[in-house]
């Protein structure tokens, strides 16, 4: 290796270092240390992209998330966030938390508990295919919007039980099996909670779930315990 | 072998069934729920109720 190439070399990790020792300075600024929780809005309309993503490390403890991620500009979030901690007893936790991120392709595992109220939280990720580990919901939890707009989405798991009106994924006409099966085992199949209750899928879906044995299995307890399905 | 009988309800051509809270081109009836309960809108009503909703980009 020459010297000029030696010295290339070196410049690219005092350049890598820098940037590295700049995203651990903005985290913990950003993030008052791990001590803020406040996080209503925080990254609305921001962007990263693969290059300069931030990883908080465990830092970023949202006990507020409305909006934080509100109509973000890129293809990536930052990591290393923890929502265990959300405040589940503000029905406005995760309102819009996601909505109008057009660009995003996936969603990493935030822990993110189930809440009162699922209101636009995902809507129009147009883009986005996978939520990474669980969208957690109980039988309380009332959804406004949910998914809508979700073109692209292929991949959910739903944890906990789906009990009231509104869940919609008529716009996600990509789910897998697998995640339908996930929903259709979601639906309390409690038919004080059940009756009078419904759900959307897309026109779609409606071959799919009839033609897998598990899903067919779940449905038909669905629908006997109260659950409409609508096909929209 | 197990069947189930279940009430389906199909939309004409160019509507949409409703119970004013859900929508759909096909609605399987839950237990308990009955078909006096929808009616048929049309795709253009069902598409301005869509478009009715709160879009919240527009309120920020």
């Amino acid at each position: 290796m020459s010297i000029a190439e030696k010295f290339e070399v070196i410049a690219d990790e005092v350049y890598e270092k820098g940037k590295s020792d700049f995203k651990d300075l903005f985290a913990k600024g950003f993030t008052n240390n791990g001590a803020r929780t406040y996080y209503s809005y925080a990254f609305r309309t921001a962007s990263f992209n693969a290059d300069n993503v931030i990883d908080f490390k465990g830092m970023c403890k949202p006990i507020e998330a409305t909006q934080m991620f509100y109509n973000m500009k890129s293809t990536h979030l930052p990591i290393g966030i923890d929502m265990s901690n959300i405040d589940v007893s503000n029905q406005n936790v995760i309102d819009q938390l996601f909505a109008y991120s057009s660009k995003l392709l996936e969603l990493p595992d935030f822990n993110i508990p189930a809440t009162k109220r699922i209101y636009n939280t995902y809507s129009y990720c147009y883009a986005l295919h996978t939520i990474h580990g669980k969208v957690r919901v109980n039988a309380d939890t009332t959804y406004t919007n949910p998914f809508k707009e979700c073109n692209a989405l292929q991949n959910i798991e739903i944890e906990g039980t789906i009990g009231q009106n509104g869940f919609n994924v008529q716009w996600s006409t990509k789910l897998t099996v697998k995640s339908l099966l996930s929903i259709l085992t979601a639906l309390s199949k409690d038919s004080s909670i059940a009756s009078g209750k419904s759900i959307t899928f897309a026109t779609v879906h409606k071959d799919i779930i009839e033609g897998d044995s598990q899903c067919l299995e779940q449905y038909n307890l669905a629908i006997s315990a109260g659950w409409t399905i609508a096909y929209a | 072998m197990k069947t189930e009988n279940y009430i389906m309800l199909k939309a004409d051509e160019g509507k949409v069934l409703t119970n004013g809270e859900v929508y759909g081109k096909v609605i399987v009836l839950g237990n308990g729920d009955k078909p006096e309960n929808y009616h048929e809108i049309s795709d253009e009503e069902y598409r301005e109720i869509q478009s009715n909703e709160v879009d919240p980009i527009e309120n920020n």
